[in-house]
């Protein structure tokens, strides 16, 4: 299901605990170091930090591979092409292009860093709910003067919060939709130009029928854009700072 | 607490919804309406809720009208609503932030949406399923969800629009024991639905046809004096026997609304 992609994974642990403030600014310092690490060792030593984190968090490794899983055709195609199309001392040649030797550093450092990221970005979603995660970057973004825009921290929050709504939603009609066609002789597998077309328009439909539902429920229930308060109040604790400073210094040694 | 004044509603396609409507509605009444499909129930409620605004006439809900945007605020957190579809209306990710949604709405302060969200799991019977994702919850759970989050808001009024009608027997029956308990604390109820058994125990029976209301009274009232296949909706099977054995020549059984009643009539 798509719902494994970057998928919460309600826990106690010391992770789970944590201001969704902190994860989220520890996820940008990591993204950092991450994209500033240029050997091997490095990467070895922010892969390292990372399984200490997934120890901590007690999320089964499962979760974060699954995250890494669709995108490995990309991550391949990326490395293909370092391998390729880099230049210098040649290793083998496939179909009169060389691989080289510094291709195949280079392409194994991009994908490192790529697996690295989407790894770290994995384990915040799996340690934070979806409106702990909302209530924290609606907190983040509240100095921020959009409301001169005309677009308050607290609509962008709930937008936010809606699009990570409608992923399963929409999911979930796309296999209504498909299961129905196919009852009525839809050959998805023989035909996906024609499937695709037949299943997009309605699809289309069903979106918008559905965000107007969701809309009518939200007004319904006071909704009303302007002030609103949280479940999970985020609160800032000292062990939250000296966590996010540890994690920095942390990461600043390794690299 | 409601106060319905010749409600006239007009879809922006031309089609007709209601006609000339006057109801009011006490604190505390239970209420059920039925009537057959595009009989104008459902525009009739969203009207209470303020989703539809009067074409003509007006709605007060709690001496406040309808028509002014300031007071929706008000009129809905008095008056909640529960749709036919619980898919469609969920927008938390768990159940508790689901429920939590209507009090963050209105601004409370963290503690006090805690207190209302439990309360509110206690009364439903769904404490147990707090951490799951409302997607995965079956059909009777999924509607005590959606009441548990209009109960969180307080709601002087609860509104249920043929919540039961997608629900096997079983949860059914439980979904209507919940709303038996939201009864007990004085909750105005009004229960839109096509089963006229679940009205038995109704202060007052309102039946709609062609957006107009064609009866009110109380539920034996409504069966004695009306016909009500001509408004396309059936009494209750009990109701139906006891109505049958007394034209057959058992004139003393009158009208029996349940089991128990029909049973005692036989036995005298």
């Amino acid at each position: 299901m798509s719902t494994l992609l970057f998928r919460y994974v309600p826990g106690n642990s010391f992770l789970h605990m944590l201001d969704p403030r902190v994860k989220i600014t520890a996820m940008l310092v990591a993204s950092i170091s991450i994209f500033m690490s240029s050997t091997f060792r490095e990467m070895a030593a922010i892969l390292l930090v990372f399984y200490l984190l997934l120890l901590i968090s007690s999320v089964s490794p499962r979760v974060v591979f699954g995250s890494l899983r669709p995108m490995l055709i990309f991550l391949a195609l990326i490395f293909t092409l370092q391998l390729f199309l880099t230049g210098g001392d040649p290793l083998f040649s496939l179909m009169g292009l060389d691989a080289t030797y510094q291709g195949l550093v280079k392409g194994s450092l991009l994908i490192l860093r790529f697996i690295l990221l989407l790894m770290f970005a994995s384990l915040l979603t799996a340690t934070t709910s979806p409106s702990m995660m909302t209530a924290g970057i609606e907190r983040m973004l509240r100095p921020l003067p959009s409301r001169k825009f005309g677009i308050s921290s607290f609509d962008l929050a709930t937008m936010m919060f809606l699009s990570l709504h409608f992923v399963p939603l929409l999911y979930e009609s796309f296999n209504h939709l498909r299961d129905s066609q196919i009852s009525r002789g839809l050959d998805a597998k023989k035909n996906p130009a024609r499937a695709l077309y037949s299943l997009s328009v309605p699809m289309i439909r069903t979106a918008f029928s559905s965000a107007e539902d969701v809309a009518v429920a939200m007004e319904s229930r006071c909704y009303q854009g302007h002030h609103r308060s949280s479940l999970h109040e985020p609160q800032l604790r000292k062990k939250d700072l000296l966590s996010l400073l540890f994690f920095a210094i942390v990461m600043l040694l390794v690299i | 607490m409601i106060d319905i004044r010749d409600l006239c509603h007009t879809y922006p396609d031309g089609t007709p919804a209601l006609d000339s409507v006057s109801l009011q509605i006490d604190e505390g009444e239970f209420v059920v309406i039925a009537g057959r499909n595009g009989s104008g129930k459902s525009s009739l409620i969203r009207h209470i809720n303020a989703l539809l605004l009067p074409s003509g006439g007006s709605v007060h809900v709690n001496g406040l009208c309808t028509s002014q945007k300031k007071h929706h605020p008000a009129i809905r957190k008095a008056v909640g609503i529960v749709f036919q579809d619980p898919d469609s209306q969920f927008i938390g990710m768990t159940v508790e932030e689901d429920i939590a949604f209507g009090p963050e709405n209105m601004g409370l302060p963290s503690a006090r949406i805690k207190e209302l969200v439990e309360s509110s799991m206690e009364t439903m019977g769904i404490c147990e399923l707090r951490s799951h994702s409302p997607r995965a919850l079956s059909g009777g759970q999924k509607q005590k969800l959606a009441i548990a989050g209009v109960l969180a808001m307080e709601s002087q009024c609860i509104v249920l629009d043929e919540v039961t009608s997608m629900l096997d027997p079983l949860s059914r029956q439980e979904v209507l024991d919940a709303v038996r308990r939201i009864r007990e604390q004085d909750t105005t109820v009004i229960c839109v639905t096509h089963r006229l058994e679940e009205a038995v125990d109704a202060d007052r029976l309102i039946i709609m046809d062609s957006g107009s209301v064609v009866a009110d009274a109380s539920p034996r009232d409504v069966f004695k004096k009306y016909d009500l296949e001509r408004y396309g909706v059936e009494i209750p099977p009990v109701a139906a026997l006891s109505k049958m054995l007394a034209s057959a020549g058992f004139p003393d059984i009158g009208l029996a609304l349940t089991k128990d009643e029909l049973l005692e009539a036989l036995c005298q």
